[in-house]
């Protein structure tokens, strides 16, 4: 086992990495920008060094300087978490030559499943259903052929995209060419990539995942499947074990079929299988995500497995801890992202200090999250602040853990999208699971409930808080004793 | 006593008493008693009527933040004073001769496209603002002369920062 890891990477997921070290008593490396340094992570590890200013382009982008932390440190190997340069074929590369073990797949396997075309070849080629299209670079021609062919809409897909970039959906045909043109150009500016390729758009379909493993003497099970459908634009808001819309027989062929797909690839590590699932049960391969994904507690939580030891472990030349067969599940987990976003003026990104903190807890909730008092959030990194994870032993007593949760937490000082999350839990179409991937975007009705709903108590809370600083309030001011069965009664209007 | 709280662009009166170790309110049409205790926390509890409620709050360049079940609650408290002074300084000269030009929305400078001296026609864009994953022009309201570029490519604004003024 490694003695020391390097985290390359922020936030949660830094801390989320650290603290599976810590249990493994192995010593922690952070790394931050300038905007980081009084984040929780870097003080929850041993060791941490400044790596740049904070465009994540002059800091955790930068290869060269993790790798000379890395050597200065005395560190054995890195966990890129997600994001940043944990897809980076390169950096595993570069990781591999400098004599650090990478905590991920290997260059050559991350090579052959990164790009989306190659994957989709890859599929094709194992006789896996993929969305009928045209595996490789598009001219409107083609484009417009294919449209012709197999009725719109059509989706263009950028080769090396990822969260909903240089992703269109096209209607009409004389849609096509100005869809190709934005496609490729947000594509190149985005991934530096501009290769797009097309697709039927299958409506309303699911979104559902499939965990995988590997280990270097060639074993690979899978851990079952995450429903994700709960999305907004392309951005993923809900993720829940298991599906809906899964059964046992389902949930065993789509396990192989992902199985498959990474033994040809010579997969090892976690790594994630991406399918879309039709309303006739059909499901259709799209792409591996080859590391950590950001919703994987909540496979944690139905199989009681620590997937980031997992992935040090077998980084460090270990067996998989069990066998296909000995893979539990049990119950329904569900996580909610929590974003830094105002959920109230279209979803604008929201900054500024952290005035105060209040987690949820309780039985069976786990936030993972990195935020705490005079936390910053900034325009630099991802808008994600905490994930809210709940199990339960069944779907409808975890939406009722999550809605509780929810209502208990406090993020003061930035607006969040907790409001959203907990009408989308009241939501009925959610909680009879009738959901796809277009139902926030199409069917979910998101109210502003701002000034009807809490402005009165919060004007009464302001003028309080004013009066006190005016030292205007009664001196000895307590409680007014209420009769507990009052107080029972109602938490809201 | 009489206090003016202004959220969200709503204005409300509030009569406020002091009675023994409680506060009797008057607003919106509804007398309600409050009841709170003496801590100094972050995150505090009252009771407003017979409900209680929990909230977070801060306070930053006089405005209150009030976080209630997730929402963020902007809220200014004047007294009767400071009421009068704001009514009095707000309706000023009714078209300023300089407009100033504020970030809608926080992000990222990526370019600025004119300077100071320069002149500017409506709609013409002075400089781009990277928000939510989108670059975003940001134009002049009208036309006139940069006055003042506040920003440079590469910084982070807030919300309301002002980026630009045209005169």
């Amino acid at each position: 086992m490694f003695r020391k890891v390097l985290i390359a990477n922020r936030g949660e997921i830094a801390l989320r990495v650290i603290r599976a070290c810590k249990e493994l008593g192995i010593r922690t490396v952070a790394v931050y920008s300038d905007a980081d340094r009084w984040s929780n992570y870097v003080s929850q590890a041993e060791e941490a060094y400044a790596i740049g200013p904070a465009p994540a382009r002059e800091s955790y982008l930068r290869v060269d300087k993790i790798l000379e932390i890395a050597r200065k440190s005395g560190a054995q190997a890195i966990h890129p978490g997600y994001g940043f340069l944990s897809e980076n074929a390169d950096f595993s590369e570069a990781c591999a030559k400098s004599k650090v073990r990478f905590i991920g797949p290997g260059p050559a396997t991350m090579r052959a499943v990164g790009n989306k075309i190659a994957a989709r070849k890859t599929a094709q080629k194992l006789g896996i259903p993929v969305v009928p299209g045209i595996s490789g670079q598009v001219d409107e021609a083609q484009v417009l052929a294919f449209g012709k062919e197999h009725g719109y809409p059509i989706l263009l897909k950028a080769a090396g995209g990822g969260g909903g970039k240089g992703l269109r959906v096209v209607r009409e045909a004389k849609d096509v060419a100005k869809a190709l043109r934005e496609a490729s150009s947000e594509a190149g500016h985005a991934f530096g990539n501009s290769t797009v390729f097309v697709e039927k758009y299958i409506s309303k379909p699911r979104h559902v995942e499939i965990q995988v493993f590997g280990d270097r003497s060639g074993s690979v099970i899978h851990l079952g499947e995450r429903e994700c459908s709960v999305q907004r634009r392309h951005q993923k808001l809900v993720e829940e074990s298991p599906s809906v819309a899964v059964d046992e027989r389902l949930r065993e062929k789509m396990g192989e079929t992902a199985k498959k797909v990474v033994k040809s690839v010579k997969y090892e590590n976690a790594g994630t299988c991406e399918f879309l699932l039709d309303d006739k049960g059909n499901f259709y391969f799209l792409e591996v995500n080859s590391r950590l994904q950001v919703e994987h507690p909540v496979t944690e939580m139905i199989t009681g497995l620590d997937l980031v030891q997992m992935q040090i472990a077998v980084a460090a030349g270990d067996r998989l801890p069990l066998k296909q067969d000995e893979v539990r599940r049990r119950g329904h987990a569900i996580e909610a992202r929590i974003c830094a976003e105002d959920p109230f003026s279209g979803f604008a990104p929201a900054t500024g200090e952290v005035a105060a903190v209040r987690f949820p807890a309780g039985p069976f909730v786990r936030v993972d999250s990195d935020l705490r008092i005079r936390s910053q959030v900034t325009v630099f990194y991802d808008s994600l602040v905490a994930k809210l994870i709940c199990w339960a032993e069944d779907r409808a007593t975890a939406v009722e853990r999550m809605l509780r949760a929810l209502r208990e937490f406090k993020i003061v000082g930035v607006q969040t999208t907790i409001p959203f999350q907990i009408q989308l839990f009241q939501n009925r179409k959610f909680r009879a699971g009738r959901i796809h991937t277009h139902f926030v975007d199409q069917e979910f009705d998101f109210k502003d409930v701002k000034a009807d709903h809490h402005e009165e108590a919060a004007i009464l809370a302001a003028a309080l808080e004013f009066l006190r600083r005016e030292q205007m309030t009664p001196k000895y001011a307590s409680p007014r004793p209420i009769s507990p069965w009052k107080m029972a009664v109602r938490d809201d209007p | 006593m009489k206090f003016y709280a202004h959220s969200n662009g709503h204005n409300f009166e509030l009569d406020i008493q002091p009675d023994r170790d409680r506060l009797i309110v008057r607003f919106n049409g509804k007398e309600t008693v409050v009841a709170f205790d003496d801590q100094k926390w972050s995150i505090r509890t009252a009771f407003l009527g017979d409900r209680r409620l929990d909230f977070g709050w801060d306070r930053r360049d006089g405005v209150y933040s009030l976080h209630i079940e997730g929402i963020e609650y902007e809220v200014v408290v004047r007294d009767p004073k400071t009421e009068l002074l704001a009514k009095v300084v707000g309706d000023g000269p009714a078209a300023s001769a300089v407009a100033e030009v504020r970030a809608p929305i926080p992000g990222l400078i990526t370019k600025v496209l004119l300077k100071a001296g320069d002149a500017v026609k409506k709609d013409q864009p002075v400089l781009c603002l990277d928000a939510m994953k989108l670059e975003n022009e940001i134009a002049a309201p009208r036309d006139g002369t940069v006055r003042s570029v506040d920003v440079q490519p590469g910084q982070a604004v807030e919300k309301g920062q002002s980026l630009f003024s045209i005169g």
